[in-house]
């Protein structure tokens, strides 16, 4: 079920008087309503695939179970490893199967020697990078000694089936989002009211931003051989755009629905593209994301400590498999590598941490350094998601190689094209938007007259948004 | 709870009222545009009563490769090209009753091709009516093709944003800026391009049946005392099975394989300019020069 659809549109209220009004009364009535929504909204999409949602919370609740009284450190070791196994297995079998059969066949026949290998007629589905890192935060903290083992099944199947960020996250910790599935949620009308607004938000990046964006990116993209060097940079702008209106206004939908059923999430954007460096983008696009490598792959790899040689590894492991995460395609794995190299530099001169707060945060425009810092970070951004965008390697290579032609004109299809006409003030009224929210949340909130603003931007939804033409979400193929 | 919903319900029906209040706009600035960009926009701008020689409609095959100018100059017939690209039969005859409505003609001519079959509505070539759609005798045709024509009529700006690319914001805007390119020709638009590459032999084969959209137009015809002719405008290098044609339709005339010419052409089923003075020409004479 997508956010941005009529079924969606029809799901959201029933389950939410049903919720509020039906099963409001009792803690467990209210989690096993969660669990029974979340599968529906699931199993719209497929249910068969239900079933693998369905074991992997077996299996992780029954290692947490068994960890809880296991003290011997060799056996709470394998019982880690069956979780790793089994989530990490699901994940491997449906989304890489075919890529490292592809990459085994292409490297022997390059060594002179023929095999066979038969591809799968594999179905990815859907959100199964996030619920699998999800239930195995869980896991890893209850091995750790980090998190008490939930003794509860149907909390725990409603932790990692909840459905606002199932399919495409936040991946959120079991140490935030567990507990309060142990309290009785009571409305609250302030949170509620927030939650609507951020959905709004999150509308108007998908809606208007992220689609429209999308129709530009994708016919230069798709052409990319009958563009100028100018259209060309311009498709890799829109690009930044799309993904970012994509994903962060799932994020927001994601949230705020949350929040309708009285739940907190973790932030999983905050104005990515006003960073002055790399490090300071990592920490602000995809949190849930980052910080996960961060706390269960880069620091027990030994993260910044040791020798300079284990830091540049580490760097490059952590951004090889952020990519590789993402799908499997060497497209992904070049830009996790690329943003490895951007990152070394601010590590290997211990600047990786010199931006962590917000830009210009006590003025209302940054001054010409940071000015240029952001344009530069956003430089080099866009250069790597040509490799993201890219069908392979082979055509981002190109695409890039075409842009440094440097020829400037804009041909007569991208003149003709509606959205040159409306995308460009469009695309400046976000940046506008999100610069002077840049300290919040979402920019709806705190502000003078919220509802007045909330029209605004339904205003701009209705008459801006791409209904033509309404896209999947980028990260449902992740 | 109570001031949740309180405030939904007011964010809802300021919502509603917005919405109301964008229709009314749109289609006011669509029934009254400064530049009436599409054929059935112009239709319904156009002054009434007015009293043609004759009527042509039809596809991009009309609306590219009959010029009234040009048959002016050679006849002096003052005549209406009223074909726009992927109307098919159920558009033309919701154009040829609209045309009706207003203005008066003697003889009517239908374009008829390989859509010949085709009795439900063409996704894009409909999009032009959807600003009407509150009228109840579009509604009631529409709604007979398409189920969800209610909510088009109903749910207000609803259509606006489904067909946002043809109907949206830059419509509007170009509505004010820019003017249509068939306007000064009495609603002919002149091809571009020259096909490049020989095609092979391609076959169009049509049922031997008859179609209703169609049928409609000669009962109403028959009643209004308007000559009715129907025709196939040129293709290249196609074969196709006219012989339903000739004997399914009234004073039916084939042109498919007039020209074999390829710089007649823009591409197999369009005209190049050259080719489109050519078929005027040639039209004019088979109907109007005996």
């Amino acid at each position: 079920m997508l956010f941005n659809s009529i079924d969606f549109a029809i799901f959201l209220p029933v389950v939410f008087i049903i919720y509020w009004f039906v099963v409001n009364k009792n803690l467990k009535l209210q989690n096993f309503f969660i669990v029974i929504s979340s599968y529906v909204f699931y199993g719209w999409w497929d249910w068969r695939f239900l079933s693998l949602i369905l074991f992997s919370t077996l299996v992780d609740y029954a290692v947490g179970v068994a960890l809880s009284k296991q003290n011997d450190l060799s056996k709470r070791k394998i019982l880690l490893w069956i979780s790793i196994l089994v989530n990490l297995g699901f994940l491997g079998f449906f989304k890489y199967y075919n890529f490292f059969l592809d990459n085994f066949v292409t490297a022997f026949s390059f060594f002179g020697t023929e095999i066979q290998g038969r591809s799968l007629n594999i179905i990815l589905p859907v959100g199964i990078s996030f619920y699998t890192f999800q239930t195995l935060s869980y896991t890893i903290d209850v091995y750790r000694r980090q998190l008490e083992p939930t003794k509860n099944f149907v909390s725990f199947a409603a932790f990692v089936s909840f459905f606002p960020q199932l399919v495409a996250g936040p991946i959120e910790r079991a140490s935030n989002l567990l507990p309060q599935f142990y309290v009785k949620r009571q409305f609250n009308s302030k949170l509620a009211i927030d939650g609507l607004r951020q959905i709004i938000w999150g509308l108007f990046k998908k809606v208007v931003i992220a689609d429209n964006c999308a129709q530009f990116a994708n016919d230069i993209f798709n052409n990319y051989t009958d563009y100028s060097s100018s259209t060309l940079l311009l498709g890799a702008i829109y690009f930044a755009f799309q993904i970012y209106g994509d994903f962060s206004g799932y994020s927001d939908i994601a949230i705020g629905t949350s929040k309708l059923f009285g739940f907190n999430l973790k932030q999983n954007f905050a104005t990515p593209y006003f960073s002055r460096d790399i490090a300071e983008f990592w920490r602000r696009w995809h949190i849930s994301l980052s910080t996960w490598f961060r706390d269960y792959l880069y620091i027990p790899l030994g993260g910044s400590r040791g020798s300079k040689g284990n830091q540049i590894r580490n760097v490059f492991i952590i951004f090889i498999v952020s990519g590789f995460w993402h799908g499997a395609n060497w497209t992904f794995i070049i830009w996790g590598a690329l943003n490895a190299v951007y990152f070394l530099p601010l590590l290997l001169k211990n600047k990786n941490r010199v931006h962590t707060n917000v830009v210009a945060e006590n003025s209302w425009l940054p001054n010409l350094k940071e000015l240029f810092q952001m344009v530069t970070t956003f430089g080099f951004t866009i250069f790597a998601w040509i490799f993201f965008r890219a069908e392979n390697v082979e055509i981002a290579f190109l695409y890039i190689k075409n842009i440094f032609k440097f020829s400037i004109e804009l041909s007569d299809r991208l003149k003709l094209n509606r959205f040159a006409f409306e995308l460009l003030p469009l695309l400046s009224m976000l940046i506008l938007i999100e610069w002077f929210s840049r300290q919040k949340e979402h920019p709806i909130k705190n502000v003078k007259h919220p509802t007045v603003f909330m029209l605004l931007i339904v205003l701009l939804i209705v008459v801006f948004g791409s209904f033509s033409n309404i896209q999947e979400f980028i990260y449902f193929q992740f | 709870m109570k001031t949740f919903f309180k405030q939904f319900v007011f964010a809802l029906t300021v919502f509603f009222i917005l919405l109301v209040i964008l229709d009314l706009v749109y289609t006011q600035i669509y029934s009254h545009p400064v530049y009436a960009r599409n054929k059935v926009n112009w239709l319904m701008n156009k002054e009434p009563n007015q009293q043609f020689d004759y009527a042509i409609f039809g596809s991009s095959r009309v609306f590219f490769h009959l010029n009234p100018q040009q048959i002016k100059s050679e006849t002096g017939l003052s005549g209406i090209n009223l074909g726009y690209p992927g109307s098919n039969n159920f558009e033309i005859k919701l154009m040829v009753k609209e045309f009706l409505k207003h203005q008066k003609t003697k003889k009517i001519f239908i374009q008829v091709d390989e859509q010949y079959n085709k009795e439900r509505l063409d996704p894009i070539a409909i999009i032009p009516w959807m600003p009407f759609i509150k009228d109840d005798y579009i509604y009631n045709e529409i709604k007979t093709v398409d189920s969800a024509a209610v909510y088009k009529k109903y749910i207000p700006f609803y259509r606006y944003m489904v067909y946002d690319s043809k109907l949206g914001f830059r419509e509007i805007m170009m509505s004010f800026i820019n003017a249509n390119k068939f306007d000064s020709t009495n609603g002919f638009a002149v091809p571009s391009g020259i096909m490049q590459k020989r095609r092979e032999l391609s076959t169009i084969k049509l049922e031997n049946k008859k179609n209703n959209q169609l049928q409609i137009i000669i009962d109403i015809c028959k009643k209004e005392n308007i000559d009715l002719f129907f025709f196939t405008a040129p293709y290249y290098n196609t074969s196709i099975n006219t012989e339903v044609l000739k004997e399914q339709l009234p004073n039916y005339r084939d042109f498919s394989g007039v020209f074999r010419e390829m710089d007649y052409f823009g591409d197999p089923s369009h005209l190049s300019k050259k080719g489109a003075e050519a078929f005027t020409s040639l039209f004019s004479n088979t109907y109007f020069k005996n």
